[in-house]
């Protein structure tokens, strides 16, 4: 008996664990809950923040967690939005990373060729190394590097390839 | 002599004495008669109508001579002769009525501006075409009519030419009360233009029927056709106050008639193609105004065993009489579905035509396209004169390469003229500019332009093929060589085009993207252009002794090394082969040997525009120690060759081009030196000069 609670209880274990490899967007039920209390507490913060640089900040990880719950309709407009009210920065890149993997996974031609055009808009000289690395971890906790070479850019989300970008 | 020989002579005479008795007296009495008659016909019209002679040829006609009629306004008609046709039967009750009166070598004058001139009979007779002159006598028994034969109206003359053009009418009008009707035919013979173009024509059988009355002083005409071999022309319409100031406003249209009708476009064997005109002739004697429409829906067309079609011929036309001059305001079709032409302009004086035209040729999208508009290829302008010899004036020819860029090649004093063999032409100009010209707001400004003096073409044509046989334009201490052709067929317009030139000295030659630059230097090469699937434009250019400044990749290799020597660059040789799509501009090869330089490369640009290439350069370096960071640098990594070679990929949009330092043994020996910090800190410095990440 108590075999087969050891067999049963290891094919759930690996049968969960499999579902969660498959899915791209696997997020524990634990890590969502934690997200979703960071992203109250940031709207919450938003609203009373002055500091330029943490609103930025805060905006773009409310734009990342409709992103990560997979509301890709609140992450367009939330992206968007933020691109608005910034200069052409980091997070720009980061905002048109994302809205470019929502344009090419609705299938969007035209939109993801614009975004191109934004995203390779700025010219930059490697003499000593293949490409540049930028790195940003974002307030909920996301570590991305961003890899620049002169023909394609690579975005990494926590280690593994988030897009890549060719002209 | 016996007594019965005397009574028979005296019974032969007798008949002959009888008669002289009788006959003796009519002379003098009809003689008599016509005195009287013409004495009263004189009298009683006053200055209206005079006739100097009156004869009674015989029983039931009379004959006027030299019949003087003069019209308000000291208008007059004249007439050699008159025939009057009459009834006995109608003199025996009293009355002569005039069944039938023909007048011959009429002629009317000081009518208006018109000069309307007798022609004598021997002219016409010389001239041949009075052989049918009786044919053309009308009878139209139920009403009192006149006949015209060879009435004679002298066209006013054409400057230059010795010849005036003469109307010949043969015509009857028939009057009742205030009804009327005019039927007849008219002959043309005369030049149609003036001294060059003047070809002597002759056309006959035009003939014509109009039902009319006079209401008041004008004249309405119920019905009035025209007929000249198939086409007839059906108007209605009026002329207010005919005798003093006419007005005309007349409505017409033609029967459709069928292009395989057509004698002289039978060799064309035309399949389908019905033609119809509709128009209005307005105004005064002193300015008529003739507005056309001309409409065909379809028509094939055999060119040698070549098919053509054209499709949806529409044409508005007005022709206005002071100067004869035809406005063309549009005349437009579609070739072989795919091609479009509209022509616009004028043709002053189309006796001796000036030509101010333009036409733009338009390329239609694909069926599948349909929507869009089509695309304008070529606007061609023509100014000039139309004789003899053929076309002589100026011809612009426009290709609007993009939004903002247009090239234009402008012909002065372009001669147009046929060639030895059928269907071949021969064109020599005096005056060849080429230009570029970037498109402002409102107009064209020239970017740069090629001026050659002479140029000298030969084609022919075979169906819907074009040869180009002999092309050749000297200039600039070369020349500049051609052969090719162009096809269109199956709706698309497949040509080919091979162009040569030798030996150019060109000063500051601003070459297309992306090779932007301005370049001088003797320049030889050829470009083939090619359009059969795909349109291709391929070619080699070579200049030597060259000059070349503003060239980007010089420019920023100058601003990142800190030298500006490099921006402009003189040496021996720069080679370009490149190649051009619709999809691609492939530079396959950029070699440059200049003083202070030397540069291979190779890059291609595709339409959004991306480009990427790589470039291989290699500086002295003394020219690098022009530089103060690179002196530092180079002091740094122990450089001591002499001639720096860096391997470069650049990639990107034109306008933000990223560029990585792919080879450089300078670079790996200034690695080895120093640390990651410091290798950072010159690449930022780097990028701050070009808005780096």
């Amino acid at each position: 008996m108590r075999k087969i609670l050891i067999v049963v209880c290891v094919s759930i274990l690996c049968l969960s664990g499999g579902c969660c490899f498959l899915s791209s967007n696997c997020v524990s039920s634990s890590g969502l809950d934690r997200d979703f209390e960071r992203f109250i507490s940031l709207r919450k913060k938003l609203s009373e923040e002055r500091n330029e640089r943490r609103i930025k900040n805060i905006e773009f990880a409310i734009a990342e967690y409709y992103f990560k719950i997979n509301d890709f309709v609140d992450a367009r407009l939330a992206f968007e939005d933020y691109k608005k009210n910034r200069l052409a920065d980091l997070h720009i890149l980061l905002a048109n990373c994302y809205l470019y993997k929502i344009a090419q996974t609705a299938g969007q031609a035209q939109i993801t060729e614009d975004l191109k055009k934004e995203i390779f808009n700025k010219q930059f000289v490697l003499l000593f190394d293949r490409y540049k690395s930028i790195k940003y971890k974002s307030l909920l906790g996301s570590q991305y590097e961003i890899l620049y070479f002169v023909d394609k850019i690579d975005v990494f989300l926590n280690g593994d390839v988030f897009v890549q970008i060719v002209p | 002599m016996s007594r019965l020989s005397l009574r028979d002579c005296a019974r032969f005479l007798l008949p002959f004495g009888l008669c002289f008795l009788v006959v003796a007296p009519v002379y003098p009495l009809t003689s008599f008669l016509s005195r009287i008659i013409l004495n009263q016909v004189n009298v009683s019209a006053g200055k209206t109508l005079q006739v100097s002679g009156l004869i009674f040829s015989r029983p039931g006609k009379m004959i006027l001579q030299e019949v003087f009629l003069e019209f308000p306004e000291n208008r007059i008609f004249l007439a050699d002769r008159g025939f009057v046709y009459y009834a006995l039967s109608d003199l025996w009750k009293g009355d002569l009525v005039i069944r039938k009166a023909v007048m011959k070598n009429g002629h009317i004058d000081r009518w208006k501006k018109e000069i309307v001139q007798n022609i004598q009979q021997s002219l016409i007779a010389k001239q041949g075409i009075h052989q049918k002159r009786d044919e053309k006598v009308f009878d139209v028994p139920e009403y009192q009519n006149i006949c015209f034969q060879n009435f004679a109206v002298k066209l006013p003359d054409l400057p230059g030419s010795k010849d005036a053009g003469i109307l010949l009418l043969d015509f009857c009008l028939t009057a009742s009360n205030s009804y009327g009707k005019c039927q007849g035919q008219v002959r043309y013979r005369g030049p149609i233009a003036e001294k060059s173009f003047a070809q002597k024509i002759f056309i006959q059988g035009v003939n014509f029927l109009a039902d009319v009355e006079f209401l008041s002083g004008d004249l309405l005409i119920n019905h009035a056709d025209f007929s000249y071999k198939q086409f007839v022309f059906r108007g209605t319409g009026m002329i207010r106050d005919l005798a003093y100031q006419p007005n005309i406003s007349i409505k017409f249209h033609s029967d459709p008639v069928r292009l395989d009708q057509m004698a002289n476009l039978k060799q064309l064997s035309p399949q389908g193609g019905e033609i119809s005109l509709t128009g209005e002739l307005i105004g005064n004697l002193e300015r008529i105004d003739f507005q056309s429409e001309l409409s065909m829906p379809s028509v094939e067309l055999n060119i040698d065993k070549d098919l053509l079609k054209l499709d949806n011929l529409t044409g508005r036309f007005r022709y206005q009489l002071p100067g004869n001059t035809l406005v063309v305001e549009q005349l437009s079709g579609i070739v072989d579905d795919e091609t479009q032409f509209n022509l616009r302009g004028n043709v002053i004086n189309i006796f001796s035509p000036r030509l101010d035209l333009r036409c733009d040729i338009f390329q239609r999208p694909d069926k599948r396209e349909r929507s869009r508009k089509a695309k304008l290829i070529l606007a061609a302008f023509f100014k000039g004169r139309w004789g003899k010899d053929g076309f002589l004036g100026q011809v612009d020819i426009v290709h609007d390469y993009s939004k903002d860029k247009q090239y234009r090649c402008r012909m002065k004093d372009l001669l147009f003229f046929p060639g030895r063999s059928s269907k071949s032409w021969d064109v020599k100009t005096h005056g060849v500019f080429f230009e570029e010209l970037k498109r402002e707001e409102k107009s064209s400004k020239v970017v740069q332009g090629f001026e050659f003096k002479t140029a000298d073409l030969k084609f022919h044509t075979k169906g819907k093929t074009t040869w180009l046989d002999d092309f050749s334009m000297p200039g600039y201490g070369g020349v500049v060589l051609a052969k090719g052709a162009i096809n269109f067929r199956n709706g698309l317009s497949r040509y080919f085009l091979q162009l040569n030139f030798e030996n150019l000295d060109l000063k500051n030659v601003k070459l297309f993207d992306p090779l932007t630059c301005d370049i001088s230097g003797i320049v030889s090469g050829s470009i083939e252009i090619k359009n059969q699937d795909v349109s291709v434009l391929r070619g080699t250019i070579a200049a030597q002794n060259f000059s070349l400044k503003n060239f980007a990749p010089l420019d920023k290799v100058s601003e990142f090394i800190g030298i500006d020597s490099l921006r402009e660059v003189q040496g021996k040789n720069v080679i370009i082969d490149f190649e051009l799509t619709d999809q691609k501009t492939l530079i396959s090869r950029l070699d440059l040997d200049g003083d202070h330089v030397q540069l291979r490369s190779r890059f291609d640009v595709d339409q959004r525009p991306w480009l990427d290439g790589v470039v291989a350069l290699s500086l002295p370096r003394a020219s690098l120690e022009q530089s103060k960071i690179f002196k530092t640098l180079l002091s740094i990594a122990r450089e001591r060759d002499q001639l720096l070679d860096f391997v470069v990929h650049v990639s990107g949009f034109s306008t933000s081009l990223r560029t990585e330092l792919i080879e450089s043994n300078f670079r790996d020996k200034l690695k080895e030196q120093i640390g990651v910090k410091v290798q950072r800190y010159i690449e930022q410095k780097v990028n701050q000069a070009v808005e780096g990440p």
